[in-house]
């Protein structure tokens, strides 16, 4: 019996994962083979060790604290009125699976987006080996300019603290209100010595063009996505109810985008 | 009052029944995320803001899930964001440091000596895919589903985890156990 095979399944024997056939076939061996049962001893001391690792209680004003920011929430809530409430509620759910997002400008009242159809073929056309390039290339065709995290704050609802560095060692490189169809958009441009990521936000819904390139679904984190490839870069959606995240960049949007998106800090 | 009873009064916005969600819950989710950081007050923020945004979008709760189990992934997810920032935040002062002073402070990497630093010593992935199966005792289908990953991934990752750990164990010379483990690469 083949123990290096038979041993690569030990953690599943234990933790109860495998198939009663499986696990027939292992009993089999560990009956003869002290090696194996040692290595499955080791996985059981192990695993032991860390269930036994004692819990300690909460602290006493843990949930006086939540209570408490939960009231807050309510009172802002009841001031902004149902309106503005209703797609605030519906971008955390986004936030909290994406780890990114913004919203659109804006008070009480504000209607829906309208704009139904927006053309990437401008970035993707342009975009080369510097995002910028595309980025400039939208803004000439959409209209938009440069803004600040501070005016961002000011003006949006939406507070974003993109992190002093991101994986790849990009850094914010700069920020654009852009014009989509009634609505103005923030754009963030994250460059580094070897690498760039832009992230964008666009009305839900929305018809898009890519100039023929094809749009196929994907997997961002546990999310569903699409992605448009542009030689070495991916676009890439991941839509809500609400809003729709645009990303972008060279990462991987399967095993890489969702944990760097993810440190993009939001308040909301 | 059986769960699905007490989410449904939470969807209402009931704070008797968000209090009882928590009691239920509180003492896993802050043992959660102290061990994922090893810190006091980071485990009480990641604590508060996981029950904060459940409450707030428990209409998106899907009822086929485990609420147990949604609230991991929050927790979770929120361990894990805490710890990159964290982890640049610490790159940053590192390279600060190194750039102020070529002087070779004690090696933080040689002086644990426990399970808690051995784990430390892990990928914050890691740790957590640890903790979720042989502390909170999810199945590799409730782990999946709180990383977001297949439970064949789980499987893989969690093997790696062990290994590291047990190598992490052993390396500190911290149990018999820890030596006697990194003959077997499971």
């Amino acid at each position: 019996m083949n123990c290096e095979k038979l041993r690569a399944q030990l953690g599943e024997y234990h933790d109860g994962e495998l198939s009663s056939e499986a696990v027939r076939r292992l009993d089999t061996h560990l009956a003869e083979c002290g090696g194996c049962r040692e290595a499955l001893e080791s996985i059981r001391a192990l695993a032991t060790r860390v269930e036994g690792w004692e819990a300690v209680a909460p602290p006493a004003n843990l949930w006086q604290a939540i209570a408490n920011r939960l009231d807050r929430r309510v009172a802002a809530h009841a001031r902004s009125g149902p309106l503005a409430w209703r797609p605030l509620a519906t971008a955390a759910a986004v936030l909290l699976v994406v780890g990114l997002g913004w919203l659109f400008v804006g008070g009480p009242g504000t209607s829906t987006a309208t704009a139904h159809e927006f053309d990437f073929t401008p970035l993707l056309n342009n975009v080369g080996d510097d995002l910028g390039i595309g980025l400039r290339a939208l803004i000439e065709r959409y209209g938009g300019r440069a803004t600040t995290l501070d005016e961002a704050a000011r003006t949006m609802r939406v507070r974003v603290h993109p992190p002093e560095e991101l994986p790849g060692e990009m850094r914010l490189r700069s920020m654009h209100m852009v014009n989509m169809g009634d609505h103005e958009s923030l754009t963030f441009h994250f460059a580094g010595p070897r690498d760039q990521m832009l992230v964008m936000q666009c009305p839900p819904g929305m018809r898009k063009q890519y100039g023929g390139r094809e749009c196929l679904p994907c997997t961002v984190g546990a999310r569903p996505g699409q992605v448009v490839r542009e030689g070495p870069w991916r676009l890439v959606h991941v839509e809500s109810e609400n809003v729709c995240i645009c990303v972008v960049s060279r990462l991987d949007e399967s095993t890489e985008l969702a944990a760097v998106l993810e440190l993009l800090r939001i308040d909301y | 009052m059986d769960e699905t009873a007490l989410i449904e009064r939470c969807r209402a916005r009931e704070r008797e029944a968000q209090r009882e969600l928590y009691e239920k819950y509180s003492r896993r989710i802050y043992n959660l995320a102290l061990r994922m950081t090893r810190n006091a007050d980071d485990a009480f923020e990641i604590a508060q803001d996981t029950f904060v945004r459940a409450f707030e979008r428990i209409d998106s709760f899907d009822r086929r899930s485990q609420f147990g189990t949604w609230l991991h992934r929050i927790a979770t997810n929120e361990a894990l964001q805490l710890l990159r920032r964290r982890k640049i935040r610490q790159k940053h002062l590192r390279l600060i440091a190194e750039s102020r002073t070529a002087q070779t402070d004690h090696n933080p990497e040689t002086d644990y000596e426990d399970l808690e630093e051995a784990l430390a010593r892990l990928s914050g992935e890691a740790r957590a895919i640890l903790l979720l199966r042989y502390q909170e005792g999810f199945d590799y289908a409730a782990i999946g589903e709180v990383l977001g990953c297949p439970p064949g991934t789980v499987a893989s990752r969690l093997s790696r985890a062990r290994a590291e750990l047990r190598r992490n164990l052993d390396d500190s010379g911290a149990t018999a156990e820890g030596k006697g483990m990194s003959k077997h690469p499971t």
